[in-house]
């Protein structure tokens, strides 16, 4: 079917019911039809042929017997004639009103052309007058133009009644055979007509039988493939109704129906897929798959419901078992239920009953099988941590004895360190002093360089002198440098041997006022020798030597001197390391005894997890006895 | 049969040689009629009324003598090959079966000579001795 069809049949929108009682109502409008043409054109031909048989028919007839009654007569008048027996005139007169009679009677007929056949009695009785009137003359053997003329007339008048009679049988010949031609016509019209009407109807029948057969067959095969892909559970089968009529709404109410159930799969997908946001509307209070459906959706959301709820940790949820068959509802109640008892064992657990009793509900219980792990370890570490805390709490009391002993000794090092610090400084003092001397010294030697450079002159005469002097001066320095080294050095060792080195520092000091001495006479000996060189002034170069050994000295004498310092400097920095060393012993001190107090802590720290052990009851213990026999609770 | 036969053959004879002897009759016209001869043939057909006009134009008006007369009867034998009653039978048969209208009889000769006299298409016969007035002519009659 075209397109131009489908619209055709859209627009007519017949149903098939319609379609199927067109093809009757088709036929008895063709039967009827043809019938009311038969019966009119029928009663028409039946009119014509009834018009033939009491019309035209007794005319003609009338017309035949009218012209035999007129050969009969003519006859008689010849035979009279013939004869010359005046007499038989009256047989003819006796055919003549028989004529007449005749003449009378055709009058009668429905068809009869009543003027015509007047003038033809006129004419037939002014024509037997002469007729009559001449045979008799001619049985007279009268002769002559008269009887010629007389027979001239009877012969045109005979004629002309002949013509008449024969026009007349003529005009109902042709009225018959017009009549008969007509009703020919008429049959062959009917024939034609109802013909054309059956073949058209045959026709017009077939088509609607095709259309109507095509219009059932082809969406019956559309509906049949439609239900049969449903029937495979294919719901994205197309389908198209493409007319008005009962299939054309049994394919659009499969159409609804496949939509319908495309939703539910699709709905029923989405459900499989975990999105129960879908909403079912059922379609009529009737729909049994929308309703169960829309209960379904209903139900797994308030599943989805109770299991968000329990999956935020929401034990107090109300599961609502509908009934024996609920397996979800019973499953899901189970669930909580079991929850619900695992959290109870929990809270037993955290309230410390870690003996709680847990059966497992089955092999595959995980959570019942760790708790009772659970419970068994708990048991065990709270044992330990028992034993264990004790032992920490004997550990922290000793620590702290010790912390205290420590703390004991650390401030009996502080305070040697102190007395240590003491004495250091008083070496640092007269290191100090040393070093004044040393500067005083030097000044001194620089007023004696003054004056050598006076006594040049003499210097240089004692050159020799000056130079043993000096040499032995030399010594002399180098002995107290030595020595003062030496008591440098011993000071050193008296400050490091501490308190055992407090007599050995007397000793170093003293030794350093020896030193110090020799160089007080190492002095003198030169203020000898400056006496000697004012004897050699006059000798330059002793003065020169002189000028150089006592610049010399003035080194000795700085070097002495800031050997000295240095020495000042160096105690200095014992003295601090000293101090960094008390400083270190007063934290030490301090940290002992911080490490005592914190042992003391300890101890009490150990006490209270001893306390905090006892909280956790094991079995053996006395007080709250917890005992969750989890069973299984199949019903 | 045959004798019938015989009889037909002799008195055809009889017949056939009559003419050559005298001709009885003469056919005579009107005097302002062309027509100068006339075949036999084309007689019996005018007396037959077979043949109604002139060749040169205008009706025939045929005359008969009287029945009883000798020249018809020659004529009657002569021409139409048929004797008096049977020609009158014809006529009478003819008039009252509407087939035609039997030729005009005169009683006498001269009657029939008035009238060919007095009608420009009469053709009538007389006996060969009859005296011809003016008006009127003799057509010959050829075989």
């Amino acid at each position: 079917m075209s397109s131009a069809q489908q619209d055709a049949t859209r627009r007519f929108g017949l149903s098939f019911r319609q379609k199927i009682l067109l093809l009757p109502g088709l036929a008895a409008v063709a039967l009827l039809l043809t019938l009311v043409l038969t019966v009119s054109l029928g009663s028409t031909n039946e009119k014509r042929l009834l018009k033939i048989r009491d019309g035209y028919y007794p005319s003609v007839q009338v017309s035949r017997s009218l012209q035999e009654d007129l050969s009969k007569l003519q006859r008689q008048l010849l035979d009279a004639a013939s004869a010359r027996d005046s007499d038989q005139l009256e047989l003819a007169d006796s055919l003549r009103q028989s004529i007449r009679t005749s003449l009378e009677r055709a009058k009668a007929n429905p068809v009869a052309r009543v003027a015509a056949l007047d003038s033809i009695a006129r004419a037939f009785d002014r024509y037997y007058i002469l007729a009559r009137r001449t045979t008799y003359a001619m049985i007279r053997g009268e002769m002559g133009e008269q009887l010629s003329q007389a027979q001239g007339q009877m012969y045109e008048q005979f004629t002309a009644i002949g013509a008449s009679l024969d026009a007349g049988t003529k005009h109902d010949v042709a009225e018959i055979d017009a009549a008969f031609d007509a009703a020919v016509a008429q049959q062959k019209r009917t024939r034609d007509t109802v013909m054309l009407i059956a073949i058209g109807a045959i026709l017009a029948l077939g088509a609607l039988a095709w259309y109507a057969v095509t219009s059932l067959t082809r969406p019956m095969a559309q509906a049949v493939h439609v239900a049969d892909r449903l029937a495979e559970g294919d719901v994205s089968v197309a389908i198209e109704a493409t007319s008005n009529d009962e299939i054309g709404r049994l394919m659009r109410s499969l159409g609804r129906m496949v939509g319908y159930l495309r939703e539910m799969a699709g709905t029923a997908g989405a459900i499989a897929r975990g999105d129960v946001s879908a909403t079912v509307a059922p379609r009529s209070t009737h729909d049994a798959f929308g309703t169960a459906f829309a209960h379904m959706v209903d139900s797994l959301r308030e599943m989805v419901r109770i299991s968000e709820r329990v999956a935020q940790g929401d034990l107090d949820v109300r599961v609502d078992v509908r009934g024996t068959d609920d397996a979800i509802g019973r499953a899901l109640s189970g669930m909580t239920e079991y929850l619900r008892e695992m959290a109870a064992v929990a809270t037993q657990i955290g309230e410390g009953n870690v003996s709680v009793k847990v059966t497992p509900r089955s092999r595959a219980d995980a959570f019942g099988r760790s708790f009772v792990a659970m419970s068994q370890r708990l048991i065990e570490v709270t044992t330990s941590l028992r034993a264990s805390a004790q032992a920490i709490s004997a550990a922290a009391s000793q620590v702290a004895g010790s912390a205290q002993l420590l703390s004991g000794g650390t401030r009996d090092e502080s305070a040697a360190i102190q007395t240590t610090i003491a004495h250091l400084e008083r070496v640092n003092t007269l290191v100090s002093r040393n070093a004044r001397h040393g500067e005083e010294m030097k000044r001194i030697a620089e007023v004696g360089s003054r004056s050598i450079a006076e006594s040049s002159d003499a210097m240089r005469e004692t050159t020799a002198m000056m130079r043993d002097i000096l040499e032995r001066i030399a010594i002399m320095d180098e002995i107290a440098n030595e020595t003062n080294v030496l008591s440098l050095n011993a000071l050193i060792e008296a400050a490091r041997a501490g308190d055992h080195g407090r007599g050995f520092s007397v000793v170093a000091t003293e030794v350093r006022e020896l030193a110090m001495r020799s160089q007080q006479a190492a002095e003198g000996i030169r203020a000898l020798a400056s006496k000697s060189q004012r004897v050699t002034t006059k000798s330059e170069s002793l003065v020169v030597g002189l000028l150089e050994s006592n610049r010399k000295t003035t080194d000795i004498v700085q070097q002495v001197s800031s050997a000295s310092i240095d020495q000042a400097e160096g105690i200095a920095t014992v003295n601090e390391a000293m101090r960094q060393v008390d400083g270190v012993t007063e934290r030490n001190a301090t940290a002992a005894e911080d490490l005592a107090a914190t042992a003391q802590e300890m101890a009490a720290q150990a006490e209270a997890l001893q306390d905090l052990v006892q909280f956790f009851r094991v079995g053996d213990d006395a007080g709250h006895h917890g005992d969750f026999a989890l069973t299984g609770t199949d019903n | 049969m045959r004798k019938i036969i015989t009889f037909a053959i002799c008195l055809a004879a009889l017949v056939g040689a009559a003419p050559a002897g005298a001709q009885q009759y003469r056919v005579i016209v009107n005097a302002a009629n062309t027509t100068t001869t006339l075949s036999k043939e084309d007689l019996a057909r005018v007396y037959l009324k077979k043949m109604s006009t002139w060749k040169n134009g205008g009706s025939v008006t045929v005359v008969d003598q009287a029945p009883k007369s000798p020249v018809r009867a020659a004529f009657s034998m002569a021409v139409l090959g048929r004797d008096v009653p049977t020609m009158k039978n014809y006529w009478q048969q003819s008039l009252f079966s509407g087939r035609g209208v039997p030729p005009l009889e005169q009683p006498t000769e001269a009657q029939v000579v008035a009238f060919v006299a007095a009608n420009p298409g009469a053709i009538g016969y007389v006996s060969s001795e009859a005296q011809l007035p003016e008006g009127v002519k003799t057509v010959t009659v050829t075989q």
